[in-house]
């Protein structure tokens, strides 16, 4: 009985303070973190329910974060170029993640010579985890105000429980700004928060247009390198290396425009595309209608999970110039029996797959045979699959060896000719796939050295 | 060894009571208002031995010798009784119950002779007949007519209530937030924590007094109740010494005597109820377990310090059994009458099915006209292994025909072994053969400890004292459920065995701890008086009550480093593939952190004031009003940081009004008309947010912000009485809901999360028969009983706002009212008996039907599931073998019921789940002294 005592009073005390402490706040928004920062010192970041506050974290120092730490609403994290932010590890409710609440922002502008690299604790940098250990602790999310397809037009992400109301996303603001990335590697992420959920490398959840990510890496994630919930982010030169599920993965109506992505694929990784349009319900608007151009998507020989893309939940999507190779199963696009399909978003002309090249997709090799790389799925029968068959040939999709491999993305044999024009918001290159003749992932990211 | 001591001074004192004298004990009651009467006079005629009742109207003529006698019994007002030719035998105690009817203008002696006595009305139906309130209940005497051995076996026989799976009650079918059962008046746990409903079957018939079913509220109640209140009444002082055992074998086709009982080794007290110790935490995971990378080498010797064992195996079963005992006795030490009993019973029980199913769909999208499959098992087994045993027993000492002091203990135990597996496939994900098995071991159990004391104070006009002290501690503790999901990968000849944990969770062992204590204290005043001439009562009092919660989980998952593939999904737990960096390894979430607990507390407070007044000799009153302050709250996590808590306080202060009039225009007749109010609060569980997944993988998360229900009652209602034990009645009753709690979902988040809202209202409207009638009609038919309640319930409930938005997206018309969440609107009970006195021969027949009953609500679009109509039929033989030994015979679910759960959607039926636990044949020896 005591200790109900004492548990009242601590309440009724944490109450005071929580209401004194916001009234504080208002005068000044502006935190400064916990040690001095000049120190250069390990420095425990952790959120008592306020967020971590507008700050500045420099790249003399280490941070560590300790439990799901919020960016809130109005407040500002700044991160210096170079600065590496560790997290501790734990499962479940205990996992450690970096949250940009809605209305938060982050400005994480690293450079090619000084990347932003977020890793877990036990991370030396130098070789104490080596490249392939997954799940360490959870991940960035990105949370905004942009537009969903889902009843209701607000979701909570998944992983955090709806009683904390700062894992809410979606709005209706698609230019919304959530910051920039830019130049930030993301390593060892992924853990389990509970029921079967795992934190992506990046998650985007109704993230705006205005928001710039831009040269992201993640690398050896438990769950997928980057899933984008609804809204129009535009995502450039983004490296996924060695996830343990999809590449790139999108629900929800997500619209934003795609250009350089690379996904390298895992032994035991999933799909390289999957893509959902909704799930509730499936028919929700906006449709999921991205466009994407000069994709890299390398799977694993021998892993009979690895499929080039699903489309399905009413997904269309756009892929023009871009090279996917070494896959088991090439692309589905889910038909029902009854229902909007993502089959009926192909025929209405929101799903395009053309301009592209394949290789040794179910160990095919042979141009003669690229109609049996595009199938339906599902409840699909063999009438689909012929009006599929039909178009893929027709939307000049070739087979030819580029001569990339997962050590080197970069293509033997440039792919410079048969090119789909490139509309407004794209970079104009007269390549196919994320690589040119360079790699522009090398020495910033730890899979290119 | 507090408990050793006390059962050998029982068996001490059973012992004594074996001298051989003879006596007479009984009670008097009002013959027409059922009432105890205490102070009235018996005599043996012809002799000077004689004695007066006490204020329960008990009274004991002992140390008689052997012979025929002659009772007097005589009270002021009252008519004076004289019982002849009653027979006592050496050792013997004979019991002879009398009831005295009011002198009406003259005081005429009436002259009974002793056998007809016990054919007369039992007490309790005249109590339900001449009650203020609608009541029912079973007597002991008619527990022991029925010979059902224990308190569910007893509630079968009465009328408006339903014992499901042999041993919850439903009044009013009602459903189990609406309930509540307590002994003596106090509140005790259910076994299980998220129910309100006690198991009754844990009570042996022979140490109840009785079984009150109050079907209406009145202001010295507890006001959290809508439905029904079961209050279990235990015998302070036996009339006579008693001892009764019986062994029961079970046997079911499906469960027992197979050597392909789905199993796993568990420790070896699990026959008792509980874990020896074998499924705890190992010593070397107590605490954090390192992440990898920081010692790894440390984790490895972690992760391989966890048991083995994640698959069920085949394995032979036996019998199911069932033992009791049960002792009472009165004796005299040093002038007093001191009277105890003791009860326990022991239960084993092997329940199995081979061929379950079910499945999970969706609906994809408004033009959808079917639905579409995401996951089905036609191969689902289970097995379990349950043990419940419970122990009992009462001291009770009468100081004087004023005052009475009694003790009683209960300690019940029970645990659930069940170990399952299915094989599904999975169509969100490429048509995936998958498989999952569960294994899992709830070990629960309470003691609750009971002083009260009944005094009168004959100076202050028989001022009525009652009082009750009683301390309740409860546990649940649920070590190592372990969960594993795999892939089966069918390459020709060649299977082999993967975790995809992109599409599930790692396997993962969960360890889960509750602990409950419960303060009850109540002091009730009942001051008689005559107005009017009438007797009438006043009746004041007050109760305190106050509740602790602590609940604990602790989650460890075994992640893979890479997924590789096993030629048998055990060799993922081999030590030789634990590793770190390249293999298995443990991972934990803390039990001290507060994701992971919660604290529940509830202090409820209350006082009332009521009158019982008849008037006009027709009408009878009772009214009140009843004020209960509640406050409670519940500690977990809201916030997702340590440092905010979900703090849910509910601190409110209600009074409860209660107006109950009956009119018997006619001697056995009752009009009534009741209007009360009532309310029904959330469980520590649904206000806490600590997250929860279910064994269907199902994410079960709280909400801090409930609050308390209000219910306004309407109650009219129609009883003819016959011949003893017949009835007839009609009734209808309104029911207003004021924020009534209903299961639902958060439609915001991206997995199926199932938690409680507060919705605006709801209205319940009810139609009950009732009716009771032995066919003597016909002479052939003389010895068979029919006797049937039914009853009809509309409900309807605002639909919560989010589940609304959610379903109007599908279907715009979509109503915002529906039928609350697990009400049937059918219930049907009927019993045919048949008894024989001559040759000791009675049979049962039962039958219960329960119309279809929304059971899952669903997002999405997705229809809601129903839990298809049931039909439970019941049958029991009993032959009496000489005056102490019945045999019995008995099937149950004799129809092999399933339960089955659907989606109905477009004019067809889509399998949630499907399951039946098979028919179960039983025979019993019972003993009765």
């Amino acid at each position: 009985m005591k200790t109900n005592f004492l548990n009242i009073l601590l309440v009724v005390v944490l109450g005071a303070a929580t209401i004194l402490s916001s009234c504080k706040k208002t005068e000044d928004e502006t935190k400064t973190p916990t040690t001095n920062p000049n120190t250069g010192t390990t420095i425990a970041v952790k959120d008592d329910g306020n967020g971590i506050g507008t700050q500045t974290w420099t790249a003399n120092n280490v941070y560590v974060l300790d439990g799901f730490c919020f960016v809130n609403s109005g407040q500002t994290l700044t991160i210096e170029a170079g600065t590496v932010i560790k997290a501790k590890s734990g499962q479940g409710a205990d996992a450690s993640a970096l949250v940009i609440a809605k209305g938060g922002k982050i400005m994480a502008e690293g450079t090619a010579s000084n990347p932003i690299i977020f890793t877990a604790e036990a991370d030396d940098l130098k070789g104490s985890v080596p490249n392939n250990a997954r799940g360490l602790w959870g991940g960035v999310i990105l949370l905004g105000n942009a537009t969903l397809n889902t009843i209701p037009a607000e979701q909570q992400i998944e992983g955090i429980p709806t009683t904390e109301t700062r894992g809410a996303y979606g709005g209706t603001n698609d230019a919304d700004n959530s910051g920039v990335l830019k130049y930030v590697s993301i390593r060892h992420g992924g853990t389990d928060i509970g029921a079967g959920n795992e934190i992506n490398g990046l998650t985007l959840g109704a993230v705006g247009s205005a928001t710039t990510i831009d040269y992201i890496e993640i690398l050896s994630n438990s769950d997928d390198g980057i899933e984008c919930f609804g809204g129009k982010p535009n995502l450039k030169h983004i490296l996924i290396a060695n996830c343990a599920d999809d590449g790139l993965d999108y629900d929800q109506g997500f619209r934003g425009n795609v250009q350089f992505y690379c996904v390298l694929g895992a032994s035991d990784g999933n799909r390289c595309g999957e893509h959902d349009g909704g799930t509730s319900p499936e028919d929700g608007t906006p449709y999921a209608l991205p466009t994407i151009f000069n994709a890299t998507y390398i799977g694993t020989v021998g892993n009979d999970d690895c499929h080039v893309m699903t489309f399905r939940d009413n997904a269309g999507g756009n892929y023009y110039n871009s090279i996917f190779v070494d896959c088991k199963k090439g692309i589905d696009i889910e038909k029902l029996t009854s229902g909007e399909d993502s089959y009926a978003r192909f025929q209405a002309g929101q799903l395009k797959i053309e301009n592209n090249v394949f290789y040794n997709i179910n160990g095919e090799t042979d141009a003669s045979n690229i109609n049996t790389f595009l199938k339906s799925g599902k409840d699909g029968t063999a009438t689909e699959d012929a009006v599929l068959a039909d178009y893929f040939t027709s939307a000049n999709n070739t087979v030819v060896n580029p001569g990339i491999s997962l050590t080197n993305p970069v293509p033997a044999t440039a792919q410079t000719t048969n090119l789909a024009t490139y509309p407004a918001g794209f970079e104009s290159v007269n390549y196919k796939g994320a690589f040119g003749s360079s790699n522009w992932a090398q020495g910033w990211t730890a899979t290119f050295k | 060894m507090n408990r050793i001591v006390f059962l050998i001074t029982l068996f001490i004192i059973t012992s004594i009571s074996f001298s051989q004298t003879a006596a007479i004990r009984g009670k008097v009651t009002d013959a027409s208002t059922g009432e105890e009467l205490p102070g009235t006079n018996i005599l043996i005629v012809g002799s000077s031995k004689g004695t007066t009742t006490d204020f329960d109207g008990n009274y004991a003529l002992n140390k008689l010798q052997a012979g025929t006698y002659t009772l007097q019994c005589s009270f002021i007002s009252y008519q004076t009784k004289e019982l002849q030719n009653i027979t006592v035998k050496d050792g013997e105690v004979k019991i002879i119950n009398i009831k005295l009817g009011e002198a009406a203008l003259e005081l005429e002696e009436v002259q009974v002779v002793a056998t007809k006595v016990e054919r007369t009305e039992t007490a309790i139906i005249t109590m339900q007949r001449k009650s203020a309130s609608v009541l029912s209940g079973i007597s002991s005497q008619e527990m022991s007519k029925t010979g059902a051995s224990n308190a569910a076996g007893a509630l079968k026989k009465v009328t408006g209530v339903t014992v499901t799976g042999g041993k919850y009650v439903y009044v009013r079918g009602l459903s189990d937030r609406y309930s509540k059962t307590t002994l003596n008046g106090a509140d005790i746990p259910s076994l299980d924590p998220e129910r309100n409903t006690v198991q009754m079957d844990i009570f042996p018939s022979n140490i109840l007094d009785n079984l009150l079913v109050y079907k209406a509220f009145r202001p010295d109640l507890p006001a959290d109740f809508t439905g029904g209140l079961v209050d279990v009444k235990t015998k302070d002082i036996p009339e006579k010494y008693t001892i009764n055992f019986s062994v029961k074998l079970g046997f079911n086709p499906q469960s027992t005597l197979r050597k392909d009982f789905l199993q796993y080794e568990g420790g070896k007290t699990d026959w008792l109820g509980f874990d020896d110790g074998t499924r705890e935490i190992p010593l070397e995971a107590k605490g954090e377990i390192p992440a990898r990378y920081v010692d790894n080498a440390k984790l490895d010797n972690i992760t391989k310090s966890f048991n083995k064992t994640w698959k069920p195996k085949q394995g032979f079963s036996g019998l199911n059994q069932k033992y009791t005992v049960g002792i009472g006795n009165q004796k005299e030490i040093f002038g007093k009458t001191v009277g105890f009993f003791f009860g326990g019973s022991y239960d084993y029980k092997y329940k199995a099915f081979n061929d379950g199913s079910y499945g999970r769909y969706k609906l994809t999208d408004k033009n959808a006209d079917e639905l579409s499959s995401q996951y089905e098992s036609k191969m689902w087994k289970d097995g379990r292994k349950n043990t419940i045993w419970s122990l009992m027993g009462g001291l009770g000492i009468r100081l004087n025909s004023d005052n009475k002091l009694s003790y009683t203990i209960l300690t019940n135990a029970s645990s659930t072994n069940d170990a399952s597996h299915a094989r599904f496939i999975d169509y969100r994900d490429g048509d995936k053969l998958r498989e999952k098995r569960v294994l899992s071991f709830n070990s629960r159990k309470f003691v609750a400890n009971q002083i009260k004391g009944k005094h009168i104070l004959p100076k202050a006009n028989n001022l009525k004292i009652e009082w009750l002290g009683s301390y309740v501690y409860a546990s649940q503790n649920e070590p190592d459920i372990r969960f594993l999901t795999n892939d089966i990968n069918v390459n020709g000849s060649d299977t082999t065995y993967y975790v995809d944990k992109s599409s599930y969770s790692f396997p993962r062992r969960f360890y889960r701890n509750m602990r409950e204590m419960n303060t009850f204290a109540r002091l009730d005043f009942t001051y008689p008086f005559r107005l009017m001439g009438a007797k009438s009562k006043f009746k004041f009092g007050g109760a305190y009550s106050s509740k602790y919660r602590e609940y604990f989980q602790n989650t460890i998952g075994f992640g893979e480093t890479v997924s590789k593939n096993y030629n048998d999904i055990q060799d993922y737990f081999a030590d030789d593939n634990i590793s770190a960096v390249n293999g298995v390894y443990a991972q934990n979430s803390m039990a001290d952190d507060d994701n992971n607990s919660y604290i529940g507390n509830q202090k409820i407070s209350s006082a009332y004031l009521m009158a019982d007044i008849p008037f006009f000799e027709k009408f009878r009153v009772v009214l009140g009003a009843r004020l209960e302050k509640l406050f409670m709250e519940t500690n977990s996590i809201q916030s997702i940081n340590d440092d905010v808590k979900g703090v849910g306080i509910i601190d409110t202060i209600n009074i409860l009004p209660s107006f109950n009039l009956t009119f018997s225009p006619k001697e056995m007749m009752n009009i009534r008309f009741a209007y009360n109010r009532t309310v029904a609060r959330p469980s520590f569980r649904e206000k806490s947010t600590v997250q929860m997944e279910n064994k269907v993988g199902d994410l079960i998360i709280g909400n801090p912000l409930l609050q308390q229900t209000e219910i306004d009652n309407i109650d009219l209602r129609w009883e003819q009485y016959f011949k003893p034990g017949e009835m007839i009645a009609f009734g209808g009753f309104y029911k207003n809901f004021t924020n009534p709690i209903e299961r639902t979902f958060n439609t915001k988040a991206q997995n199926p999360e199932i938690t409680w809202r507060n919705v605006d209202e709801a209205q319940m409207y009810g139609l009950e028969a009732e009716f009771s009638k032995r066919l003597d009609f016909v002479n052939a038919l003389k010895n068979l009983f029919f006797r049937t309640n039914l009853t009809y319930i509309y409900s309807q409930v605002s639909i919560d706002e989010q589940e609304l938005e959610s379903k109007r997206y599908f279907d715009k018309n979509y109503s915002d009212k529906r039928e609350m969440f697990e009400q049937s609107p059918w219930i049907i009970n009927a019993t045919l008996s048949y008894k024989n006195d001559s040759i000791g021969l009675t049979a049962n027949i039962s039958y219960t039907y329960n119309a279809k009953k929304l059971a899952i609500v669903n997002p999405n679009g997705i229809p809601d599931v129903y839990q298809k109509s049931t039909n439970d039929l019941v049958f029991n033989i009993n032959k009496k073998f000489g005056k102490r030994f019945i045999a019995t015979f008995e099937v149950k679910n004799i129809l092999n019921n399933r339960s089955t759960n659907i989606y109905d959607f477009n004019n067809k039926e889509y399998i949630y789940n499907d399951y039946g636990w098979g028919r179960e044949f039983n025979i019993k020896l019972s003993y009765k002294f």
